[in-house]
């Protein structure tokens, strides 16, 4: 950055007090690779859910369209992954096939149009959050990645909120519901993946910048906000860490006021005819003339 | 005032160019037989859904072939919108055939299932090859909205044709892969014999100036350009299997 010209002292004072995000910490490289086998596994979700083999079943052929580009733009984020990993000395090509890789859920699969929707709506935002917890990484090509994954995941997010919305809309409530139950346990558990010294080590690297605790609690957040908003029921499994987002119906405060309870009558001109018949408060000068019936008023 | 109807002579002598204002003036033969190309053609492109291919794209052998094989198949599916949409600007839908079973699909080339990675490249290199002469077949259709879709599939097509050829030689470097391609072209490469007789629908395709080649035109250019590369990788070419289209 140029300052010249300008009263701006770029040099740093060394007894400033700098936040906690400013923090410059030598990064150990080694540290990487640990980051990248972990967005490996939480890009192959693709293969854990199996979602690809759902394509056939959309409603209808422009669904099975949407979800067919959605699954191979999936496959595609694991091929950035694996890229990045080969500059690390990483082969992760077999990442989406190694039964020990995290963020297995439960091993649950998608089985139908309503599950993979469900999942890319209430599934999707963990692993967005996941990805954000590495934005600002001291490791530019970690910070690349998760920017241009996080990027890709909004939209998936996007495809499964707007479906969501469409079949409830529909009166797909209970297939919803119950998609909901499946999939939710199985996320809030993978909130507790990541062991807690493994995510103090990123940390303390600067690789990570939100650590699990603020994912999670960011997770929890976020998806109680939009069960709400859409009148989803938090699974009974999980209704100890989803807590219901408080929301109090101020209804006729919220707006404004009035009576709503009593039948409505036409607006009127009384007040000017008022004026005009004198009603005895005493009629000012000034007092607005009814319009005339023809556009350019009367005199 | 009512536009003059285009005579059954006109299109036949060629040079006619129709857009979709002009199909109502066509001849009825005409429109039975547009209507008819397209919902052969949607119904073959949705096929794609129920060959077994969705189901097999995990198994492929790495990532890339995986994400490759899921955006070939989701274009496939991508095909059956283009074809319907021009019904639909004609007045008619096939969403029907979306979701009919695999053994009711008009053309018996898709009604069978995919077994295996092999299965699935010698479909889009042997198969596909066909399906993109037959469009080839149709770039001078003189329904304009088609010819141009054909054009827009034709594209996609050969990316789709490129992808199976080069992992069929990929997998011919070996002997034991060479076994599994060889065992996957015995079981599509015949399945093409439909193509090897004229039929009636064909002849009057050309006959009314939606296509240009006969079967016998197609199966010279398909053993054409297939039997060199087959060769070169050491691929026999199995014989047809006759009488198989409906």
């Amino acid at each position: 950055m140029s300052t010249e010209g300008t009263s701006v002292d770029v040099t740093p004072d060394p007894t400033a007090a700098v936040a906690d995000d400013e923090v410059i910490v030598e990064t150990d490289e080694r540290l990487v690779p640990t980051v990248l086998e972990w967005m490996a596994d939480a890009t192959s979700v693709v293969h854990t859910i199996e979602e690809y083999r759902v394509v056939p079943w959309g409603p209808n052929a422009d669904e099975m369209w949407e979800l067919g580009k959605l699954t191979s733009e999936r496959l595609g984020t694991l091929l950035k992954v694996h890229r990045v990993g080969r500059r690390y000395g990483l082969v992760l090509e077999d990442a989406g096939s190694r039964p020990e890789r995290h963020f297995l859920l439960d091993g649950l699969t998608a089985k139908s149009w309503h599950d993979v929707i469900v999942f890319e709506a209430v599934v999707g935002p963990f692993f967005r959050l996941f990805l954000e917890s590495f934005f600002r990484s001291s490791v530019a090509d970690l910070d690349g990645l998760t920017r241009d994954l996080w990027t890709e995941s909004q939209r998936f997010i996007r495809f499964g909120q707007a479906r969501t919305a469409r079949a409830l809309a529909g009166g797909d409530r209970v297939e919803l519901q119950s998609a909901l139950e499946r999939w939710l346990p199985a996320v809030v558990r993978a909130l507790g993946e990541v062991p807690a010294d493994l995510d103090e080590t990123w940390r303390l690297a600067g690789l990570r910048t939100r650590t699990s605790d603020q994912v999670r609690q960011d997770y929890l957040d976020e998806i109680a906000t939009y069960l709400q908003g859409n009148d989803l029921e938090i699974p009974a499994a999980v209704a100890d860490a989803v807590c219901e987002v408080e929301v109090k119906w101020l209804g006729e405060e919220v707006a404004g006021g009035g009576r709503r309870d009593r039948p409505l009558k036409a607006a009127t001109f009384a007040f000017t005819d008022r004026l005009r018949e004198g009603d005895g408060r005493g009629v000012p000068a000034s007092a607005p003339d009814r319009p005339g019936a023809d556009a350019s008023g009367s005199a | 005032m009512a536009l003059s109807t285009i005579a059954e002579e006109q299109l036949k002598a060629g040079g006619l160019e129709l857009d979709y204002d002009d199909f109502e003036r066509t001849p009825a033969e005409y429109q039975d037989l547009v209507v008819q190309l397209l919902l052969v053609q949607a119904d073959g492109e949705i096929g794609v859904r129920d060959l077994g291919y969705f189901e097999l794209i995990g198994k492929f052998p790495n990532p890339a072939d995986q994400w490759m094989a899921a955006r070939v198949a989701t274009e496939e599916i991508g095909h059956f919108r283009y074809a319907n949409n021009v019904l639909n600007g004609i007045g008619y839908d096939a969403s029907e055939r979306v979701f009919v079973p695999r053994e009711q699909r008009y053309l018996p080339l898709f009604r069978h299932e995919m077994s295996d990675f092999a299965e699935v490249i010698a479909f889009k290199g042997i198969v596909e090859t066909m399906g993109r002469l037959l469009l080839e077949s149709m770039f001078d259709c003189n329904f304009l909205p088609w010819r141009d879709t054909v054009r827009r599939i034709w594209q996609e097509e050969k990316g789709h044709i490129g992808f199976g050829i080069t992992r069929l030689r990929r997998m011919c470097e070996t002997e034991e892969g060479r076994a599994q391609a060889q065992a996957a072209i015995d079981t599509w490469y015949p399945r093409l014999g439909a193509f090897s007789k004229e039929s009636s629908f064909t002849t009057a395709c050309l006959e009314w100036g939606l296509k240009r080649y006969t079967n016998a035109e197609l199966i010279d250019r398909f053993e054409a350009e297939t039997t060199p590369w087959l060769d070169e990788v050491g691929l026999r070419r199995p014989s047809f299997a006759g009488g198989e289209r409906r």
